[in-house]
């Protein structure tokens, strides 16, 4: 088990693998599934195609920030040659410090008046 | 059903592109990518139709082209893993053995009959062995070990080469000489800057470091404060290309040492591959860094001892020693016990020419000082043969970044 200094991210996540983290929040998905979340999650601002999405899945499973899982939420709906990611714990970790670092960034933002919102989006 | 066809086609399409991705790359994700594709496409197509269909093909061959490149690069450096510290085959270590056993037998028949067309019949065979090298390094992604050394040769002949141009076409001018050497010198930093960002050398690293620069800058003082070519101090005397009465020049020790840093920078370069046993690229330097001498009978027997002992050492033990290695230990003693023979062989042969002793010359009142000058020479050689085996021995922490930094922003595709 990875001590806590290494669940923290030292450098920025990109954009595709913060997000897909944040697709696998909350609960495994495949692969198309991942995609449609992102896209839902930026308002259609970052759009991946099937590579950018597999080369983040690969270099992900390689850093032990997801996993495959073999179970299928219901097998009926599903076609089985799907394959299925989760997050583990030191993505979730990795995820949680992310996100902080980001909202303490918004915040910085907000107080300096970067930030001006009109009828509830920013500017 | 018009749809269904464009569905079909644009899978059938997208299947044969995405053979440009790695073949293991391929294997592994493949089949997953077609079916994300195939769910996009139909999607699209079901909300958009064909215009959807188009643009949704746009995004996906830059997606594509930017990836493939991408994973082609980490293809490549997960290739690019140490190689376990364990003894060379005897086969592959025969083949290493090569360009030391053809340079140590030319050399051998050069001392007994000095024929200058084995020269020209040598420098020929170095050029040509590029080819099977390049020929393996191009059909298996990886340079082979056995083509370190000729690598090294070749290197050191262009170097010797780009170093000359513009000697031999307008001959010896301060300027020029000037210029070579800040270009060069511009070249080491750089490439010196850019290997300690990556690998944070250790103090052993800046220990010989600092030695091969104080023995290097102890041989360009004594050339500029101590010169045996006229009893008065100029600029030009300094500066004089020549070597008359076998006395070294400033830009003689400017150069040899300029090449020999660059060297020990460009040598860590292949150590990501062949960890230490990417020194024998910097053996290649010492092979084609040749002596030769017109030596009177009289001494010819100790002068002739002395060149086959350095060169024995160089050619034969010293790389066999390095890739029969079983441990990285036994590996490094290989590296510094033979070099510091041979080494100490030439000292006593460069020393012992300069001073005039194995000349039968008559020893000059100067003869102490170039001994020193010498023995500053060897030790500038040695450091920076033991500083290419830390610093390739440093490029392995480089591979065992912590999964976070995987995953940073320059190694993702966003």
């Amino acid at each position: 088990m990875p001590d806590n200094a290494a669940n923290t991210p030292n450098q920025p996540l990109t954009p595709a693998v913060f997000h897909i983290l944040l697709a696998l929040a909350d609960g495994e998905k495949h692969g198309y599934a991942i995609m449609k979340d992102v896209e839902a999650q930026t308002s259609g601002q970052l759009k991946m195609g099937p590579g950018t999405l597999y080369g983040s899945i690969k270099r992900m499973l390689a850093g032990g920030l997801i996993a495959e899982t073999d179970e299928r939420p219901d097998m009926a709906l599903d076609d089985e040659r799907r394959r299925y990611y989760r997050l583990t714990t030191q993505g979730q970790a990795v995820v949680a410090a992310e996100s902080r670092r980001l909202a303490l960034a918004v915040k910085v933002a907000q107080q300096k008046k970067v930030l001006v919102y009109t009828e509830g989006r920013p500017l | 059903m018009k749809n269904g066809r464009w569905i079909a086609g644009s899978r059938r399409l997208y299947a044969r592109l995405i053979n440009i991705y790695p073949k293991e790359y391929l294997a592994e994700y493949g089949s997953a990518m077609l079916q994300v594709f195939t769910d996009q496409c139909r999607e699209i197509s079901r909300e958009q139709g064909i215009p959807g269909l188009a643009f949704l093909w746009l995004r996906t061959i830059i997606d594509l082209g930017k990836t493939a490149v991408s994973e082609h690069m980490h293809a490549r450096q997960s290739a690019m893993k140490l190689p376990e510290i364990a003894p060379l085959a005897w086969k592959d270590a025969l083949l290493v053995l090569i360009p030391g056993s053809v340079w140590l037998i030319v050399y051998t028949v050069l001392l007994v009959w000095n024929d200058a067309h084995l020269y020209e019949m040598l420098f020929l065979s170095i050029l040509l062995s590029a080819i099977p090298i390049l020929w393996v390094w191009w059909r298996s992604k990886e340079f082979p070990v056995w083509g370190l050394i000729p690598a090294g040769m070749i290197v050191y002949e262009a170097f010797e080469t780009i170093y000359n141009i513009p000697f031999r076409l307008s001959g010896f001018h301060t300027g020029s000489w000037l210029l070579l050497t800040a270009l060069f010198f511009i070249l080491i930093v750089a490439l010196g800057w850019r290997h300690a960002r990556l690998w944070h050398p250790s103090g052993k690293v800046t220990l010989w470091l600092g030695i091969c620069l104080f023995a290097i800058l102890t041989q360009i003082v004594l050339m500029v404060f101590y010169n045996p070519q006229s009893s008065h101090w100029s600029w030009s005397a300094v500066l004089s290309e020549s070597m008359k009465n076998s006395y070294p020049s400033l830009w003689f020790v400017v150069e040899e040492t300029t090449g020999l840093l660059l060297f020990v920078v460009c040598t860590t370069m292949f150590a990501r591959k062949h960890a230490n046993l990417s020194v024998l690229f910097l053996l290649g330097y010492f092979f084609t860094n040749y002596l030769s001498f017109r030596v009177p009978a009289a001494t010819a027997g100790s002068v002739y001892t002395l060149v086959f002992a350095y060169r024995l050492f160089l050619t034969i033990l010293l790389p066999l020693w390095i890739v029969r290695a079983s441990s990285t230990h036994s590996r490094s003693r290989g590296i510094i016990i033979p070099s510091i023979f041979a080494f100490l062989a030439l000292a006593l042969l460069s020393g012992g020419i300069y001073a005039g002793w194995l000349l039968n010359d008559m020893p000059s009142k100067d003869s102490a000082l170039l001994v020193v000058w010498s023995v500053f020479r060897t030790a500038s050689f040695i450091a920076g043969f033991i500083l290419a085996e830390h610093l390739c021995r440093a490029a392995g922490p480089l591979l065992k970044s912590s999964p976070i930094q995987e995953i940073s922003p320059k190694t993702v595709q966003a």
